[in-house]
């Protein structure tokens, strides 16, 4: 990562009039203080934090609690646009352009990477890859080598409502559907204006509103699994289905602060 | 005017190449026949009259020049006696008709610096009193030389013995022939002079320079573009290889490839407008160094002569061969470059008269940089009896090289790839570009019986532009087919433009009402019209399919413009300049691919978009000159510019679509008058404002906007001259360059960061030039003089600032040329990044994916394109 | 030097107010709205442009509420033009050329470049457009609609499969649908398809501004920001004729998951403005951003209202 340090930069910024061009000049040929080309670039701290808790119920009335979730996140691109998108963000204002796998489960902060920032701009909105990004020159989506498994989320859990049990695995993946976009395009965040110094991007993923909305009933009434094996929620179906439009519909949350 | 009479003095020799002479001698005669008081008596003995006496021969002379500042209506007459030693040197020069002491004092000036083989008695050699008469004319001045984009010169003088740049002066017209001889008395013969001076233009502020052979054949030059490097504020470095056009930074303006710089040949402009590289593309291929006699630089727009383009300030390529004779120079050396020049320049005929053609072939510094390119010019100028010059000019030009592209800084300190070399991808690899130009011009000048003037010029000339460039990497999607995206973004761009136009002005003589007022008049108009068909494609490497289409276009553009010059004396000390230039700009675009309807949209309607935008850009230009003392002169100075802009950028009937420049100057030049073609210096401090920027933007291969600027500085210029045979030229220029406004609001980001006072990037706050030069005569070797010659240029930037905060590491570039001279051969030397050190020829900063790391980075990234390592080339010049 | 000094700043204030004025002059401004081709025209089946799944569209009554046009610019954010009212407008009777709803005279001849119109739910301050029904009027601000739509899918071959099970299939050539939806959006930072945000108003002359407000939203298989890169299905819809009655209900798009009639390998519901948890969801979420900027451009910021 290319990170251009100026060490001792005399940085003063003038205080210019508007209008007058004759006050300008003046005060232009002053031999003025040194200058910068504004917005340099600063450090990013990625950090990723999981859910405090690990039950919720679900909506028709299932308690599931999971014992594993590994949430891969990034590339993420935080853009001056307030639609990010492949098309309206080629120059992103700061970024996390790598991937990173976050224990979904743990509240704590965990390391994630380093990222940059462009300060003086503003941000708008984001987009971001669950670790699988399709890039522009790859004909089809390939997972990045942060992805748990090949994938962009493994989840382990219990669904349990009465006497019925289920255990089930999902292995989900959230990728483009348009080679050389984000599977998450447009995200809004609050318009924040990255300041200098170093930044901490913080991104929180809550796998339990994901899991929420998965119909366990019709789980349920599915073949069940060989005994001591947890039900696959495979691709295609509807469960899974379910899961991914949760992914893209309730994406982590994303702070950026100093 | 009766002044005190000059004593004569021994002046040193300068050389220079004879014109028409009519030559007598004073044999000794008696003292009686010299007017009035001298001090030495001839040295011919009466009595050895039976003899056959052979007078002084004038083996080189030097014009006489016009005195500065001085402005009389008649013709003034100085007649010098000049005596003439058994040596052949110049003993003794005495003012037998005093023309005022500044006029003396000029007349002195030239004679004294001439070469005269001594006059003979049978074999003997002797001394030799002789009469030189000079008639000095009025000038046409300043203005009407510089009519249309500044054409450099006026009539050719008899010597190259440059003029200092800050003089205007005019030679005198040749003397009635036979004349002067009939006033004199029988046995004294005089001297006829045909002086026809040079007419350098008075200049209009402190930064407007002229650049005289001397300077320009210091350093080495590779091509017309490296001339450029030596006129102050100047930094100029070829970042896309040898076929595409150079990048200028001029004074704080990061210029591109002519955005904000007027370059001309004379009347013809060699700005393109609104080429899809960027507008005011200016190639300069087409002009052989070697044939460039002067330069005229003006910085700053002070001038109504300065038309489309001159932002930063114009350029003009005076063409002109003062060495006559038969040329031939072979160069070869460093990366297996080899170039071949014919140069012929008719002996006896005027400077400008010439033909030239070279043919350069190169395999470059790196990976993938070869080329091959040709030029050939010719010039004849014919003079009629009515004092009418006619010029006539043709020149052609093809280029064709490979071009490495940029690489990303992060990269190049990852070990990635190399300093020289280019990215190992099929489509960093297919870069190349191609470039061809045919130009014919005719320049007819007629000056008047008063110092009126009139001209007209008409050129028309051919270019034809392809390149293919991919500064992104991958990043580019189809318009066209949505679902192709990462096949490269080689960046096809082709630009055809035919386009002729015309300049006809016209100067009054000078009205003189009273004694210490004076003013003339200059009215001028200029036209061109073009017809530019453009196109913009990507391709795909290696076999150039085509993926997707950009920019399909037709553009006929015309710019027609009008000038008002008025130039007042008020007496001695005081001059204004000033009038004002309005441009009518008409734009006709035919934009097949505008309202472009993308695949995923429903079609409503047929592709194509033919629209048509007419501005008019006027404002006035004025200088004002006041000369305290005879060798300060002070200059303040202020106009108006303007660039023209991007057609397929316009819309229907928009009518204020181009960049408005406002330029002010104050500084001053002193030329010490004891030493008068021996130093001259020049300081200027400046602010230019402009209220809309253009910066490169390689997403799309062109000039987008970015917002109003201003920049303000000094500049200091100093040029000696302390001996015959050495030159020596420095330049300063410190700019503060800073945007003034936030650059507009797009799609992608609607508040772009701003803070007020922010520098502008690619701008060096501190640019620094020094030329010298020797060539001198050291001994004599089997009869033929032998000579020594040797040149440096040394440019240096201070670090630029780069977008996001960077900083880029300073320049130092310093090129050294020597050679030996005997007979007609001559054999040189020339060395070119004689440090040998890693220049970035450019710096960007933007985001590019050329698969180097894992997942592409968004955010901009510091590239770079290098410029030559150290290169050496021998060369061979035959000289008949 | 005193001359000098005394001459230059002479010479620079006589020339200093040809160099401090801009020179910029006034011109006008009409802003009016315009309708997507696939509002009058409806859609066809195949291509890249067209319905991916064979479907036809056709709309029979396309009511919009627009208004609260607003312009300002960044240099100059005390001058702003606002045209607060709002309009209830039928897109399919629009008058010949547009219909315009806003027009400002003496405006200063340079960039606007912050841009924004609404497309609020209706009420009773709105104004009834010209071509516009009175029932129709009633019945949107009645209603409290930002949006109604009313049209037909056909398809010769055509089938309505329950909640996308393949195994419930049954054949349904031609389904109805009528939907009154409160989707009031505000849509900001505008910019045309290419070039500078906003609009360029010329000297003495009239800037013409289009929101142009699209029909085919619900079809595309994601949110689109910025350039429409999509493909266009309606099988969902079909899918959602729960009682096989012929006709699409809002309440019966309410009762159908998201997940089960948008798959994950087809559709991406990223940058919804709501949580999208059904059908019908999806409805209005794409309802939020049909409002367009001359002709293809976007307006990014979207704002709930």
């Amino acid at each position: 990562m290319d990170r251009d340090h100026h060490a001792s930069q005399d940085v003063r910024r003038g205080r210019w009039h508007r209008g007058g061009r004759r006050l300008a000049l003046a005060l232009a040929l002053a031999l003025a203080a040194c200058g910068d080309t504004g917005q340099a670039r600063v450090a990013l701290e990625v950090v990723g934090r999981g859910a405090s808790l690990s039950t919720i119920t679900s909506l028709d009335g299932w308690e599931v609690t999971l014992s594993e979730a590994e949430v891969a996140v990034g590339p993420i691109y935080l853009c001056a646009s307030a639609a990010a998108s492949a098309d309206l963000c080629p120059s992103s204002v700061a970024e996390f352009a790598d991937a990173a796998v976050i224990d979904a489960l743990d509240p704590g902060a965990q390391a994630l990477g380093e990222g940059e920032a462009l300060s003086g701009e503003t941000v708008r909105s984001l987009m971001l890859d669950y670790g699988i990004p399709w890039l522009t020159t790859q004909s089809r989506p390939q997972p990045t080598p942060a992805a748990p498994g090949g994938h962009s989320a493994r989840l382990v859990g219990r669904a349990v409502q009465g006497d019925q049990a289920i255990d089930f695995i999902a292995e989900v993946d959230v990728v483009a559907v348009i080679r050389g976009t984000a599977a998450l395009e447009g995200i809004a965040i609050s318009a924040t204006t990255i300041s200098e110094g170093d930044h901490t991007l913080e991104v929180v993923v809550d796998p339990l509103r994901w899991i929420q909305i998965v119909d366990y009933d019709a789980l349920a009434a599915m073949p069940p699994p060989p005994p001591g094996e947890p039900l696959v929620i495979a691709e295609g179906s509807t469960a899974y289905n379910a899961l991914a439009l949760a992914m893209t519909g309730a994406p982590p949350q994303i702070i950026l602060h100093e | 005017m009766s002044r005190p009479r000059t004593r004569a003095r021994s002046l040193p020799r300068s050389w220079s190449v004879g014109l028409v002479w009519a030559l007598s001698v004073i044999a000794g005669a008696p003292s009686s026949a010299l007017a009035s008081a001298s001090a030495s008596a001839p040295a011919a003995d009466a009595s050895e009259e039976a003899e056959a006496i052979t007078p002084p021969a004038v083996i080189r002379k030097v014009d006489a020049v016009y005195p500065a500042g001085a402005v009389i209506e008649a013709d003034v007459i100085v007649e010098l006696l000049v005596t003439v030693g058994e040596d052949g040197r110049v003993r003794a020069i005495e003012v037998d008709r005093s023309g005022g002491a500044d006029f003396d004092a000029a007349a002195i000036a030239a004679v004294g610096a001439w070469e005269l083989a001594p006059a003979r008695r049978g074999d003997t050699p002797i001394a030799a009193k002789i009469r030189v008469p000079f008639t000095f004319t009025p000038p046409a001045v300043a203005a009407g030389e510089d009519a249309g984009a500044g054409e450099g010169g006026g009539d050719v003088a008899a010597g190259e013995g440059a003029a200092p740049p800050a003089s205007d002066a005019e030679g005198s017209t040749p003397p009635e022939p036979g004349a002067g001889a009939e006033a004199e008395d029988e046995d004294e013969a005089v001297l006829e002079v045909e002086v026809r001076g040079r007419r350098p233009q008075p200049p209009r502020s402190a930064s407007d320079l002229q650049i005289d052979g001397e300077v320009l054949r210091a350093a080495p030059r590779r091509d017309a573009g490296d001339l450029m490097s030596s006129a102050p504020g100047v930094y100029i470095s070829r970042p896309e290889g040898e076929a595409v056009a150079h990048e200028i930074i001029l004074r704080g303006f990061d210029a591109a490839h002519g955005q904000d710089i007027e370059l001309t040949v004379g009347a013809l402009p060699l700005n393109q407008i609104s080429h899809i590289h960027g507008q005011g593309y200016a190639d300069l291929g087409i002009v052989i160094p070697e044939v460039v006699r002067s330069m005229r630089v003006r910085e700053g727009v002070y001038d109504p002569r300065q038309g489309d383009f001159a932002v930063a300030g114009s350029v003009d390529f005076d063409l002109g061969v003062t060495q006559r004779g038969l040329t031939l120079r072979s160069a070869g050396g460093s990366f297996a470059t080899f170039r071949q020049l014919v140069l012929w320049a008719p002996k006896g005929q005027d400077e400008g008269t010439f033909a030239a053609a070279t043919v350069r072939r190169t395999s470059g510094f790196g990976v993938g940089r070869g080329g091959i390119s040709g030029a050939a010019i010719g010039q004849l100028v014919l003079r009629a009896r009515d004092r009418t010059r006619v010029t006539l000019h043709a020149a052609a030009y093809g280029a064709r090289a490979g071009l490495a592209g940029v690489l990303r800084r992060d990269d190049v300190d990852a070990g990635i790839v190399g300093f020289y070399d280019a990215y190992d991808d099929p489509s960093a690899r297919s870069q190349s570009a191609s470039a061809t130009r045919g130009q014919v011009m005719v320049d007819v000048d007629r000056r008047g019986e008063a110092d009126d003037r009139s001209r007209l010029a008409i050129w028309t000339a051919y270019s034809d532009f392809r390149s293919r460039e991919n500064f992104t990497g991958y990043l580019q999607r189809s318009m066209v087919m949505p679902e192709w995206v990462g096949r490269g973004d080689l960046i096809e761009q082709s630009n055809a433009d035919i386009g002729a136009g015309f300049l006809a002005s016209h100067r009054t003589k000078s009205w003189r009402p009273a004694k210490w007022f004076a003013a003339a008049l200059e009215l001028g108009t200029q036209a061109r019209l073009h017809r530019i068909g453009q196109a913009q494609n990507l391709l795909q490497a290696p076999q150039n399919e085509t993926w997707d289409n950009r920019v399909d276009a037709t553009i006929r553009a015309s710019d027609i413009g009008v000038y008002g010059d008025l130039e007042l004396r008020l007496g001695r000390r005081v001059t204004l300049r000033g009038g004002g230039r309005a441009d009518v700009l008409h734009y006709d675009i035919d934009d097949r691919l505008g309202n472009f309807i993308a695949p995923y949209q429903v079609a409503s309607h047929i592709v194509g978009y033919r629209r048509a935008a007419l501005g008019v850009a006027g404002g006035p230009r004025a200088s004002l000159e006041f000369r305290p003392l005879e060798w300060l002169r002070t200059f303040a100075a202020y106009g108006q510019g303007y660039r023209s802009p991007q057609a397929r950028q316009l819309e229907e009937g928009e009518n204020a679509p181009f960049t408005k420049v406002h330029s002010v100057e104050g500084g001053l030049r002193i030329t010490p008058a004891w030493r008068r073609e021996a130093l001259t210096i020049s300081a200027a401090g400046f602010g230019t404002f402009l209220d809309n920027d253009l910066a490169f933007d390689p997403e799309e291969g062109r000039l987008e906007k970015i917002g109003p600027s201003q920049r303000s500085g000094l500049s200091a210029h100093v040029l000696l001259r302390p001996l015959p045979w050495l030159v020596a030229a420095a330049s300063v220029t410190y700019v503060r360059a800073v945007l003034s406004a936030p650059p507009p609001a797009t799609a992608e980001n609607p508040s772009p960061a701003f803070v007020a006072g922010q520098r502008l990037p690619y701008v060096p706050p501190v640019v620094v030039r020094g030329d010298v030069g020797v060539d001198r005569q050291v001994t004599t070797l089997a009869g033929q003089p032998l000579a020594l010659r040797a040149g440096a240029g040394y440019s240096y930037l201070a670090p630029r600032p780069l977008p996001y905060g960077a900083f880029a590491a300073p320049v130092h570039q310093l090129d050294l040329s020597a050679g030996v001279a005997w007979s007609y051969v001559e054999l040189g030397v020339d060395v070119h990044n004689a440090l040998n050190r890693k220049i970035a020829a450019t710096e960007y900063a933007f985001v590019s994916d050329w698969g180097t790391r894992p997942i592409p980075s968004r955010l901009p990234a510091r590239h770079f394109a290098a410029a030559p390592p150290l290169a050496a080339m021998g060369t061979l010049t035959l000289h008949f | 030097m005193n001359k000098w000094t005394c001459t230059f700043g002479l010479v620079s204030l006589a020339l200093a107010p040809i160099a401090c004025g801009d020179g910029a002059g006034t011109g006008s401004v009409q802003v009016f709205v315009e309708a997507e081709d696939t509002i009058p025209e409806g859609l066809s089946p195949g291509g890249d442009e067209g319905i991916a799944d064979g479907w036809t569209v056709t709309y029979d009554r396309f009511l919009v509420v627009t208004g609260n046009f607003r312009a300002s610019r960044s240099d100059a954010p005390d001058e702003a033009l606002e045209a607060p009212e709002i309009h209830v407008i039928d897109m399919l009777n629009l008058p010949a050329g547009g219909l315009v709803i806003a027009e400002f005279d003496g405006v200063a001849a340079t960039r606007w470049d912050r841009v924004g119109y609404d497309i609020p739910n209706a009420d009773a301050s709105a104004l009834q457009a010209e071509g516009l029904s009175d029932a129709d009027y009633a019945m949107m601000v009645a209603g409290g609609y930002s949006l109604y739509v009313e049209g037909r899918l056909t398809k010769a071959d055509g089938e309505s499969c329950l909640r996308g099970d393949p195994m419930e299939c049954a054949t349904a050539t031609e389904l109805h649908f009528a939907w009154g939806l409160q989707a009031g959006t505000s849509f900001d930072l505008c910019a045309p398809e290419s070039g500078d945000a906003g609009f360029a108003v010329p000297t003495g002359a009239t800037a013409q501004v289009k929101p142009t407000i699209h029909g085919d939203h619900w079809f595309f298989t994601n949110v689109t920001q910025g350039a429409e890169i999509t493909e266009r299905r309606a099988q969902w819809i079909a899918d959602c004729d729960l009682d096989r009655d012929g006709e699409v209900t809002l309440d019966e798009l309410g009762m159908v998951s998201a997940a089960e009639v948008f798959p994950a390998s087809i559709y991406n519901i990223s940058g919804a403005l709501i949580p999208v948890t059904t059908a019908r969801d999806y409805l209005e979420a794409q309802a939020r951003t049909l409002g367009d900027f001359q002709g293809e451009g976007e307006c990014p910021e979207r704002r709930i209202l």
